[in-house]
């Protein structure tokens, strides 16, 4: 058991090896400057002028673990630079790698770059009374253009930027910058390195890129800090579980407890009238989408129309952590009535149709022929021979149901607004705040292979048929 | 002798499949279905089916699909007209005389169903209500029959493609018989990493046609085969006949475990979050790249029965090709259970399209669905408009449960 159990947990590793790369390389390709999201978050999204601006990128990025390569290794075309990753903003990154796209020649971009920058230099150094209504647009023109990579947008910036020059009678003032930009612009319209281009190139960065890092730290225990508000991503995440958990585990509780019944009764009066309506009952309930439901309660018991205010719906959001127990457990309490009530339906259909189909075939054995010609009575036979034997399917449920308890409802949880994992998940993933969602990942992952797990051992704690750890048949 | 040629398990899943009421329902359901989803269009539009004007006769509705397909010309003075209001000598408009995006001036404001509207005739009553800006709840309803029926037929499709074809090798090959040419599949895996780096990592600039993505994959499908055929012909040339058998049946299900692990909202979102213009056709990929794995199970486990069947050894026996025994064979025998699978996957499906476009994710703002008609009324909650809510989420209920009822049926009548 012990050996199965280790086997088990064993395969979890390549899985999460998978999902892990995934989460990751999807983090990669999402727009948005992780840099730019987490000094947003920080409330200065306006970091002004560039050697400060210079400083807070590194210190960010050192932060967040971005100022190394991504990943072990790489491979791109030749034309590439080995040390791209090196530029701060994403953007810089991104115009860079275009235009080696189109040039495939990395010095000549530079060259480019580096006049340009010359270029708007100089126009700042000329004084503003010089021509003080062509001045200030061709200095935001030349700051806008080392964002740009699109040869014809280019073009078309350059040709404003001469007739702005000739009508201002700025030609003469921005030589000898303005010639050895043009020089390095033509030269780079004129270079496509195809060589460089075409051929590969494999590079290894080794053991001190991000992913690496992550995945280490993760090992360690240190999962991260969120883009958005700088908290550790392990305080966010226990805060929001101390809420999906008790609130799902009492919704499976519950449901648990009257499938049971439901699903018994079904069986006991198999094929009469009661079961034909409350399996067709519990059918329908089971399609009864639940962010339907919610909203319509939400409205109906939120909304003082209908003088149907029994529960309040806007408590939690802001709910007083400092006042005493008993008074915030009224509050909660009150509130949890319909998310509880929305959790649970669905899964008490489901659970007491699986119950049912449990009970009945339990009902068709043998020794339930043998129990009744010995005279017991039929509630004995019921729940002493029949009822653990037909608790098989639910448990193999509960499997699935288990991961829900921590991974959350989004639906419920959106709608309710309830501060737990489904809502976490989906803000979190709105607002890219990669290093949360990698988690919710990770966890919802290991959640789901451990609810498979689970099932598999209680099943086979129930069922002293089941031996695990023999290769069945299927 | 009839009796000898009426046994035939199609059929007889069918007589059970259609001796429950419930089930003759839900196909009727789902026929209306697809029946509304296929001709929304005369169903609810604000042009008219049939019009004289001005002495000419036209088919305004049939003529949109000819200016769709560019087959006709739009008559500019008709580009921005009021059709309910022009001077018509005869007309027929459809049974609901608004499309989804109408908006019905007189009717603004959350006009009620049971409320006095301001219409001209009963013909024109909006009968299940309008929104804020007087746009008709059952021409919403009607689009968002298409959106709907659109995302669970491709989701499924991209699904069905996708676990049919793994769930077969799997099922069919097992551990044990995956033989692959040594040759062959070594030559391939060592250009491999070049035909990637060529097909999809090279720059746009230094390939023909600009580098498009149809492009790249047609080159590499090609490439692929061309390595593969080369590797078969040098084999034969050399008498090299070493095979290396993969475990295909554990690698698939493995890759199923892992699929089956990632949380696929979140994973749907994520790819939202990383294209350059959120649409619809995301969603269906992507709620399809994720549910092929019950498919490719229940396949998979016919199959091993299958595989040990008298017929298949048989044919084994008498050296027909792989190619041979799984489709004419083993496919056609094994294909039942994933009806059911299709089905109760295209009410998850539809429930999911339902949920994002209420969260209002994935979908162009402009975009009638049913989940986009029920987020509105959170805008709207305290005017007590409960209609805008309630119509959707009675036709996603529906839906949902005529897919479910005909899975369950169908798992019935199978399994007898």
């Amino acid at each position: 058991m012990a050996a199965y159990i280790l086997r088990r947990l064993l395969l979890f590793i390549p899985t999460l090896l998978v999902i892990s790369l995934i989460a990751f390389g999807l983090s990669k390709l999402a727009p948005g400057d992780p840099v730019l999201l987490y000094l947003e978050g920080a409330g200065n999204s306006e970091v002004a002028e560039t050697p400060l601006r210079k400083r807070t990128f590194e210190e960010v990025r050192r932060k967040l673990g971005i100022d190394q390569p991504a990943f072990y290794f790489a491979v791109r075309p030749q034309a590439y630079p080995d040390t791209l990753y090196k530029l701060l903003t994403q953007q810089e990154r991104q115009v860079a790698r275009q235009w080696i796209g189109q040039t495939g020649d990395w010095s000549k971009v530079r060259a480019y770059q580096g006049r340009l920058s010359d270029l708007y230099k100089k126009s700042q150094s000329l004084p503003d009374r010089l021509a003080p209504e062509y001045l200030t647009s061709i200095r935001r023109r030349l700051k806008d253009l080392a964002s740009v990579a699109d040869t014809s947008l280019l073009r078309k910036r350059l040709d404003l930027h001469r007739q702005e020059m000739t009508a201002g009678g700025l030609k003469a003032a921005l030589e000898p910058e303005q010639s050895a930009f043009t020089n390095a612009y033509q030269d780079l319209l004129n270079t496509h390195n195809k060589g460089a281009l075409l051929r590969p190139k494999f590079v290894w960065y080794g053991w001190n890129n991000q992913y690496h890092s992550w995945v280490t730290g993760l090992l360690k225990g240190e999962l991260g800090y969120s883009f958005r508000d700088g908290l550790p991503v392990g305080n966010k995440v226990r805060f929001a579980l101390s809420w999906t958990f008790w609130l799902n585990t009492l919704a499976l509780i519950i449901a648990y407890g009257l499938s049971v019944f439901l699903g018994v009764i079904m069986a006991r009066y198999k094929g009469k009238t009661l079961d034909k309506s409350l399996s067709l009952g519990l059918f329908l309930l089971y399609s009864l989408p639940s962010f339907w439901i919610a909203t319509l309660l939400l409205i109906f018991f939120g909304t003082p129309d209908y003088n149907m205010q029994f529960f309040s719906v806007t408590a939690l959001s802001d709910l007083d952590y400092a006042a005493p127990f008993w008074t915030r457990f009224g509050t909660v309490a009150q509130q949890m009535v319909l998310p509880i009530f929305c959790l649970s339906y669905g899964s008490i259909a489901a659970i007491s149709l699986q119950m049912r189909g449990g009970m009945v075939e339990a009902l068709g054995q043998d020794y339930i022929r043998t129990a009744y010609a010995k005279g017991l009575p039929r509630r004995k036979v019921i729940w002493k021979h029949a009822f653990r034997n037909g608790l098989f399917p639910i448990i193999t449920i509960l499997g699935a149901l288990f991961p829900a308890t921590i991974a959350g409802s989004v639906v419920i949880e959106k709608i309710f607004n309830i501060p737990g994992m489904g809502r976490l998940m989906i803000e979190s993933i709105g607002a890219k705040d990669w290093p949360v969602v990698y988690i919710i990942m990770l966890l919802s992952a290991i959640l789901t292979m451990a609810g498979i797990l689970l099932a598999d051992l209680l099943y086979a704690l129930v069922d002293p048929r089941v031996r695990l750890g023999k290769k069945s048949g299927n | 002798m009839e009796d000898k040629k009426t046994y035939n398990y199609w059929r007889q899943v069918r007589a059970t499949f259609w001796s429950r009421r419930s089930n003759r329902w839900a196909l009727r359901g789902l026929f209306f279905l697809v029946f509304v989803a296929v001709f929304g269009d005369f169903i609810a539009n604000e042009k008219p089916l049939y019009c004289k004007l001005d002495g000419q006769v036209s088919f305004p509705v049939l003529k949109q699909y000819g200016i769709q397909l560019g087959w006709v010309e739009a008559e500019a003075a008709y580009f921005n007209a009021n059709w309910s209001d022009l001077d018509y000598e005869a007309v027929v408009f459809p049974p609901i005389p608004y499309s989804a995006s109408t908006f019905d001036r007189s009717n603004m404001q959350l006009t009620s169903p049971f409320a006095q509207q301001n219409i001209p005739s009963w013909r024109w009553r909006h009968w299940l209500g309008t929104d804020e800006v007087g746009r008709d709840i059952a021409a919403g309803l009607v689009s968002g029959t298409r959106t709907a029926l659109q995302v669970g037929l491709i989701a499924m499709s991209i699904a069905t493609l996708i676990g049919l074809f793994l769930g077969l090798l799997a099922g069919y090959f097992g551990d044990d018989s995956f033989r692959l040419r040594a040759l062959p599949m070594g030559l391939y895996l060592l250009v491999l990493p070049f035909l990637i780096f060529y097909a999809f990592m090279v720059d746009a600039s230094v390939l023909p046609f600009g580098g498009i993505w149809l492009f790249r994959l047609v080159f590499f499908l090609l490439m692929s085969f061309l390595v593969f055929s080369l590797g078969g012909l040098l084999s034969k040339w050399f008498r090299f006949r070493k095979n290396w058998t993969l475990p295909l049946d554990s690698l698939i299900m493995r890759l199923v475990e892992v699929i089956n692990s990632l949380p696929g909202l979140l994973l749907i979102l994520a790819v939202l979050a990383i294209v350059k213009a959120p649409s619809i056709s995301y969603v269906m990929v992507v709620i399809g790249l994720i549910s092929w794995t019950s498919v490719a199970r229940y396949i998979r486990a016919e199959l091993l029965k299958i595989r040990q069947l008298d017929y298949m050894v048989a044919g084994k026996a008498l050296g027909y090709s792989h190619t041979r025994l799984l489709w004419r064979h083993a496919l056609p025998n094994g294909i039942r259970p994933v009806l059911i699978a299709v089905s109760f996957g295209m009410a998850g499906a539809i429930l999911l399209e339902a949920f994002l476009s209420f969260l209002g994710i994935g979908l162009p703002a402009e975009a009638v669905t049913w989940g986009s008609l029920i987020r509105k009324i959170q805008a709207n909650a305290t005017t007590g408009a409960w209609w805008i809510a309630l119509f959707p989420g009675l036709a996603i209920f529906f839906t949902v449960t005529i897919f479910n009822l005909i899975g369950e049926g169908l798992t019935e009548a199978m399994s007898e």
